[in-house]
């Protein structure tokens, strides 16, 4: 699957198709969650109402992570085999990683007043996670301030894979630290902990982002390929890597 | 069916995330869209 999308003509014909069929996915999800998050699902009977904000924080930060690791992978293909569109993934979810991040951060710090009476507190889920935010920060600060697109994209992959190290530390922080933060809401070895009720709107929204990502991540990769290819039909200082093949 | 339902004294709260979380999805739309117009056919 990797060989055969590693082609950017037979990735750009894959993309075309699968980017709006994303798109309608994260419609539909997501139109979905939003209803029964919002109008058909019970409140908790600990944190009342409040246990809504998780179907909008636990899917964003999920999808900063899962932006990250996709970041750290792609990154260690593109040191491999050294294929450019492999940075251009990379370099495409950085952005919406980022901005996923920040909404996992400030919705769970407004769920944070709300179940803990504090908007913040240094502990080990929420300072990991803030550092991810960091990391994000720094890998696009790498690509927007080196000139040359083939040494911007290797340093830029080094700060990903050596930052991919902050996921498991944000994964198991609640179980190595006390924290406030609680231990995961949904675990797969004993199966959901979470009444089915709560679990749909959680996963509609999962989903839906998923396919949101998707949609923006595969569009960024097909504008970068478009604008590569006009570039190299004009030359110019600064041409990306992309435009050698 | 409310249009708005009253989540009683956690409704700023609620109302707030999911109106951040709405419009950080409705800000990369219009972004994706708009780069989407201007790609070199």
């Amino acid at each position: 699957m990797i060989n055969f999308l590693a082609n950017p003509l037979r990735f750009k014909k894959f993309a075309t198709v699968a980017a709006p069929l994303f798109g309608l996915l994260a419609l539909i999800l997501i139109s979905s969650g939003l209803y029964f998050g919002l109008f058909n699902s019970p409140e908790d009977q600990l944190q009342g109402h409040s246990v809504r904000i998780m179907y909008v924080h636990v899917p964003a930060v999920w999808l900063g992570m899962a932006a990250y690791a996709g970041m750290a992978v792609a990154s260690l293909l593109a040191y491999i085999w050294r294929h450019p569109l492999s940075d251009e993934l990379a370099r495409a979810l950085a952005l919406p990683g980022a901005a996923f991040t920040a909404l996992g951060l400030i919705t769970g710090s407004l769920w944070g007043k709300t179940s803990w009476g504090t908007f913040w507190q240094w502990d080990g889920r929420m300072t990991s996670t803030l550092i991810l935010l960091f990391l994000f920060i720094g890998y696009m600060a790498v690509w927007a301030s080196i000139d040359d697109k083939r040494r911007a994209a290797r340093i830029a992959g080094l700060v990903a894979m050596v930052g991919s190290i902050n996921l498991p530390i944000i994964k198991f922080s609640v179980d190595w630290w006390n924290t406030l933060h609680q231990t995961s809401s949904v675990s797969m070895p004993n199966a959901p902990g979470l009444p089915g009720s709560i679990l749909l709107p959680l996963m509609l929204m999962t989903f839906g982002y998923t396919f949101f990502l998707g949609w923006v991540v595969l569009n960024r990769m097909l504008n970068e390929i478009a604008s590569a290819k006009t570039r190299r039909k004009r030359p110019a200082a600064g041409s990306i890597s992309m435009e050698k093949l | 069916m409310e249009l708005l339902p009253d989540f009683g004294k956690y409704n700023f709260y609620v109302w707030t995330c999911y109106g951040i979380s709405l419009a950080v999805i409705l800000a990369f739309t219009v972004y994706t869209l708009r780069q989407n117009a201007k790609r070199p056919k």
